[in-house]
C-alpha cells in the first residue's frame, strides 16, 4: 500500500497512516464530549469512517461484527427506518448510511430489507417529493437518500413513483445557473446539486440536466487558493471538493477544474499531527471532512487510494459487486 | 452585520496615546460579548496609534476586522474599525473629516490632558450611524480627491505593527485597560480558533 | 455529586424561563473555572451560561432525555405518573437544545409534547427564536416553526415578526441558506408582502453587498412581482410614471441608445413581441421588474 507519495509536486504529501490512525481511534473515545455532542449523527459518522478506511484499503482495522450489531440495533421495529443511534428517531439520512455500511460489509441479509423499502416508500408525497421522516420536512436531499437506498437494495423498480420523483427534483432546478436547491425556488447549492445530479444518475435521467450551464457554475466554485466553495461569495471547504467534484465527474466534466491546485488545497487541510482533514487549512479535523478529503483525492486519481463511485460515495468495487450501474456521462 | 464597528479619537503623547472620544456599534455581537469586544477594540486602537508615526496612515488586518489609523502631524489621531468589505479609501477619508471637525470644536490645548469626560464632542455616534453604508460616504470621497491610496500602509496582523521583541499576548496580559474577564475571553478564543 | 450540580443548574435555567417571558438571547460565556457563583447569568432578557459547566450540563440533560426515550418506547406511556414525568422533560429539552440545536430527536420530543397539548405553541415559537439567537443557521429551528404554524390559520400568524426573525438571522450569518429559504416560505404562505419586501431587502443588500442569497431572494421576489402584475410608481409623476433610470443607465452602459419613453424601451427589449396583444399593466410590471434588477446590478458593481 502506497503512502500517497506526493502526487501534487512540490506540495504536501498525503499523511496516509496518520489518517488511518485518526479514523481507527475515532470511535474509541466514547467518553469524549465531542462524541456525545455528535451522537445524533452516529450512523453517518460510521459510514464516513468505514468508507474512508475502505478507500485506503484498511477496512479491517474496524470491528465488522461490532459495527453490524450496532446498525441492527438502530433499525426501528415499527417503521423499518434507521435512527442515528439507539434512543433516537429513524430518518432517511441515517437509513441511507445504515444501508451503505451494510453494503460495504456485504451484510444486507442481517436486516429486514423489506421493512426499509416500506419506510422509504411511505415517505413519498403526492407531488413526488420525500419527507425525511414522519414530521414532514421536504428537501431534495431526501429524494437522493430514497433512490440511493432503494438502488443499493436493488428495489427501485415497482416501489416508489419514479416519474413523480423526477418531476419534483426537476422543479427544484434554477434556470439562471442550471443548479438545484433544497426546494422549488431555493438557491442553488453545491451540496444539493450533488444530491440532484446523483438522483438523476441513479434514475438514469442525466439528459434532463443542463450539463454545460451547470458545469460552468460548478467550476466557478474554484477559488484562487485552489479550494472549492459551495456557493458564490463563500469560503472554500474541503467537503465541497466532494460535492462539486463528484457532480462534475458524473457529468463527465471533471477536467473543467484545476486538479493540481485542488489537490494541494485538500492536502493543506490535513492535520499533520493528529491525522484527519478539516474544512480549511489550520482548523480542527473531523471525520466528515476526512471522508470528503480522501474521496476528493480518490476522484482526482491520487495514488494509493481505491477508486470511489461518484454517485454513491462508496468504493467502486462494492458498487460492482452489487451489480449497480449509476449513469455517468462521457467526457465530451 | 454592521460594517463600521468603532470610531475613536486619540492624542498621541510622548509615551502613550490618550483616548479622547470613542463610540461603537456592537449590535452584531452577542450580548455578553459586547463589553469584552469593546475593551479589545479600544485596546487595539490605542496600541496601533502608539506604533504609528505622525503624518502616517495604516490599515491593519486582524481576523475579521480592519483597523484604519491616521496620526496627523500634530499628533491628533483617528481610528476606525470596520469589516474587510468597507472600502479603505472611504475609511481614511472619513477619519480625516472627523479629525477636521474635532479640531474645529476642541482647541489643541485641551488634547494633551483631555479625557472622555472633559472633552465635549458628541458627533461620533452620528458619524458612525451615517457612514455605516459606504454609499453614503461617496460624495465625501469624491470631494477629497487628494487622498492618495498608495500612501496607506497595509499590515496583515496587529503583530506586524508591534516593535521588535513585543508580543501581543504579553501586552494583553500586562494591559491595565483590559478586565480580567476580557483576558480570559482572549485566552479561550485563541484556544478554540 | 456532579449530577446534583447539573440538576441545580438546569433548575436555575428553568427558573429564568419561568420568570422572563421575553428572553431575547442565549449564549455560552467563555469562563473556564467554577468561581462558586451560579453559572447562570440573566441580564436584560439575555441568558448566559458559563462555559465550564456547559459540557456537564449537556451530558446530563442528554442522558436523561435518551434514557426516558428508551423507557417510553419499551412501555407505552399511559399512566398519570408517566405523563408528569414527560412534563418535567421540558427543562432538559430546553437546556439540551440551546447547547446542541442539531439534535433532531429532541425537537421531535417537543413536537410530541405539543401534540399532547403539554407545550404551548406560542411558547414554542419563542423558544425556537431563542435557539436562533445562538444558532442563526439552525434548519431544525426554522423547520420546527413551519411545523408549529401548520396548526394556526394564516391570519392568526404574525408574519412581520417572522420576517424580522429571518432578517436577524441573515444579518448575523452571511448567505444564511435556511433563513432565506424560510423567508421564501413566508412569501408563499403569508399575505402579499411584495412591496415591503422589495424595500426591506434593498436596504439589506446595501448593507451586505456580497450576500448572494439576498440577490437570489430578490430574483424570486421579482418573479412573483411580475406574476402578480406588480409595479411601484413614482409619486411625483402625474398619472403614475415608472422610474426607469437604472434600466436606461444599464442599457447605455452596453452602448444601446434608448429614449426615455417607456414604449421605446419596450420596443428595444422585446423587438419580436406584439406589444399590443399584452395588457398595459403587464408591460408596466415587466419594465418595473427589469428596472429593479438593473438597479441591483448597478449597486453590486459599484461596491466592488
Ligand atoms: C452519500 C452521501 C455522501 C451523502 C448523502 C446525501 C446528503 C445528505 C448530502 C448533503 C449535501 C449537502 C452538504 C447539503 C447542504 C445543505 C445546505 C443547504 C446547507 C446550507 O447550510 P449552511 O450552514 O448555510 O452551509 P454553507 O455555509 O456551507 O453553505
Amino acid at each position: 500500500n502506497g503512502e500517497g507519495g506526493g502526487d501534487a509536486d512540490g506540495g504536501q504529501k498525503l499523511e496516509f497512516w496518520k489518517h488511518v490512525e485518526y479514523i481507527e481511534n475515532h470511535g474509541k473515545q466514547e467518553d469524549d464530549y465531542e462524541y456525545c455532542m455528535t451522537e445524533f449523527l452516529r450512523m453517518s459518522g460510521i459510514y464516513w469512517g468505514t468508507t474512508a478506511l475502505d478507500i485506503m484499503g484498511q477496512l479491517d482495522r474496524l470491528e465488522r461484527k461490532y459495527i453490524i450489531e450496532f446498525v441492527k440495533r438502530c433499525q426501528c421495529p415499527t417503521t423499518g427506518g434507521f435512527s442515528p443511534c439507539e434512543g433516537h428517531d429513524p430518518h432517511l439520512l441515517y437509513t441511507l448510511s445504515a444501508v451503505q455500511i451494510l453494503c460495504t460489509y456485504n451484510a444486507l441479509e442481517e436486516i429486514d430489507c423489506e421493512a426499509v423499502v416500506r419506510f422509504v416508500v411511505g415517505l413519498q408525497q403526492p407531488d413526488g417529493s420525500f419527507f425525511g421522516d414522519k414530521w414532514g420536512e421536504v428537501d431534495t436531499r431526501f429524494s437522493f437518500c430514497s433512490v440511493a437506498t432503494l438502488t443499493l437494495l436493488g428495489r427501485m423498480e415497482q416501489t416508489i413513483d419514479v416519474e413523480k420523483a423526477v418531476k419534483f427534483v426537476l422543479s427544484c432546478c434554477n434556470q439562471t445557473d442550471g443548479g438545484f436547491g433544497s426546494k422549488p425556488g431555493a438557491e442553488s447549492h453545491a451540496g444539493l446539486i450533488y444530491c440532484c445530479v446523483g438522483f438523476f444518475s441513479l434514475t438514469h435521467r442525466l439528459h434532463l440536466v443542463d450539463v454545460d450551464k451547470l458545469g460552468w457554475w460548478l467550476c466557478e466554485r474554484q477559488l484562487p487558493s485552489g479550494g472549492l466553495n459551495g456557493r458564490p461569495e463563500k469560503l472554500p471547504d474541503v467537503c465541497y471538493s466532494w460535492w462539486v467534484l463528484a457532480s462534475l465527474t458524473i457529468m463527465g466534466r471533471l477536467h473543467w477544474i484545476s486538479s493540481d491546485k485542488l489537490q494541494q488545497f485538500i492536502l493543506s487541510c490535513q492535520d499533520t499531527e493528529t491525522g484527519g482533514f478539516s474544512d480549511r487549512t489550520g482548523n480542527m479535523p473531523d471525520i466528515f471532512h476526512t471522508l470528503f478529503g480522501i474521496g476528493g483525492l480518490s476522484l482526482l486519481g491520487h495514488s494509493g487510494l481505491k477508486a470511489i463511485n461518484p454517485t454513491l460515495c462508496m468504493p467502486q468495487y462494492i458498487i460492482d459487486r452489487l451489480g449497480i450501474k449509476p449513469q455517468r456521462l462521457a467526457r465530451p | 452585520m454592521v460594517k463600521l464597528f468603532a470610531l475613536s479619537i486619540f492624542h498621541k503623547g510622548a509615551s502613550e496615546a490618550r483616548l479622547l472620544k470613542t463610540t461603537a456599534d456592537l449590535q452584531s455581537f452577542s450580548f455578553f460579548q459586547r463589553g469584552t469586544v469593546n475593551e479589545f477594540m479600544t485596546f487595539a486602537s490605542k496600541t496601533i496609534v502608539e506604533r504609528t508615526q505622525p503624518a502616517l496612515r495604516q490599515s491593519v488586518k486582524q481576523d475579521a476586522y480592519m483597523c484604519h489609523v491616521y496620526v496627523r502631524a500634530d499628533n491628533l489621531a483617528g481610528v476606525l474599525i470596520a469589516d474587510h468589505e468597507y472600502p479603505h479609501r472611504v475609511a481614511h477619508t472619513l477619519i480625516t473629516k472627523i479629525l477636521d471637525d474635532f479640531t474645529a470644536k476642541v482647541t489643541a490645548d485641551q488634547w494633551p490632558n483631555g479625557t472622555e469626560a472633559t472633552i465635549s464632542f458628541d458627533l461620533l455616534p452620528a458619524f458612525l450611524a451615517r457612514y455605516q453604508n459606504p454609499v453614503e460616504a461617496d460624495p465625501l470621497t469624491r470631494m477629497q480627491n487628494d487622498l492618495d491610496e498608495t500612501k496607506i500602509i497595509l499590515k496583515n496582523t496587529i503583530e506586524a505593527v508591534l516593535e521588535r521583541g513585543e508580543k501581543l499576548e504579553d501586552m494583553v496580559s500586562k494591559s491595565e485597560n483590559l478586565s480580567l474577564q476580557s483576558k480570559a475571553f482572549y485566552k479561550t478564543a485563541k484556544k478554540t480558533n | 455529586e456532579k449530577k446534583v450540580l447539573c440538576e441545580k443548574i438546569i433548575t436555575d435555567i428553568n427558573a429564568v424561563f419561568l420568570k422572563d417571558q421575553d428572553l431575547a438571547s442565549f449564549e455560552i460565556i467563555p469562563k473556564e473555572t467554577n468561581c462558586n457563583k451560579s453559572p447562570v447569568v440573566h441580564v436584560e432578557h439575555n441568558l448566559g451560561l458559563e462555559s465550564w459547566c456547559a459540557q456537564h450540563v449537556y451530558d446530563h440533560a442528554h442522558r436523561t432525555l435518551i434514557s426516558h426515550r428508551r423507557q417510553s418506547s419499551a412501555q407505552q406511556l399511559r399512566t398519570l405518573q408517566q405523563q408528569q414525568q414527560s412534563d418535567s422533560l421540558a427543562k432538559y429539552l430546553n437546556v439540551a437544545l440551546l447547547i446542541n440545536p442539531d439534535v433532531t430527536t429532541f425537537w421531535h420530543i417537543r413536537r410530541q409534547l405539543v401534540q399532547k397539548n403539554r407545550l404551548s405553541i406560542n411558547k414554542e415559537l419563542q423558544f425556537s427564536a431563542l435557539v436562533l439567537s445562538i444558532k442563526p443557521k439552525s434548519n431544525e429551528a426554522f423547520a420546527y416553526r413551519r411545523w408549529l404554524y401548520s396548526f394556526q390559520s394564516a391570519d392568526a400568524i404574525d408574519w412581520p415578526n417572522e420576517i424580522g426573525i429571518c432578517e436577524r438571522a441573515a444579518d448575523r450569518c452571511a448567505s444564511n441558506y435556511h433563513a432565506w429559504s424560510h423567508r421564501q416560505w413566508i412569501l408563499q404562505s403569508g399575505p402579499c408582502l411584495i412591496q415591503s419586501e422589495l424595500l426591506r431587502t434593498e436596504k439589506f443588500m446595501r448593507k451586505h453587498i456580497s450576500d448572494y442569497s439576498c440577490y437570489h431572494y430578490r430574483q424570486v421576489l421579482l418573479g412573483r412581482a411580475y406574476e402578480l402584475n406588480f409595479a411601484l410608481f413614482n409619486d411625483s409623476g402625474a398619472g403614475g410614471s415608472l422610474p426607469l433610470a437604472s434600466l436606461q443607465l444599464l442599457m447605455a452602459n452596453y452602448g444601446l441608445k434608448c429614449e426615455p419613453k417607456a414604449e421605446d424601451l419596450l420596443q428595444l427589449l422585446l423587438p419580436h413581441v406584439d406589444l399590443s396583444s399584452i395588457s398595459s399593466q403587464r408591460l408596466r410590471s415587466f419594465l418595473y421588474c427589469c428596472n429593479v434588477a438593473a438597479n441591483d446590478m448597478r449597486l453590486c458593481a459599484e461596491q466592488r
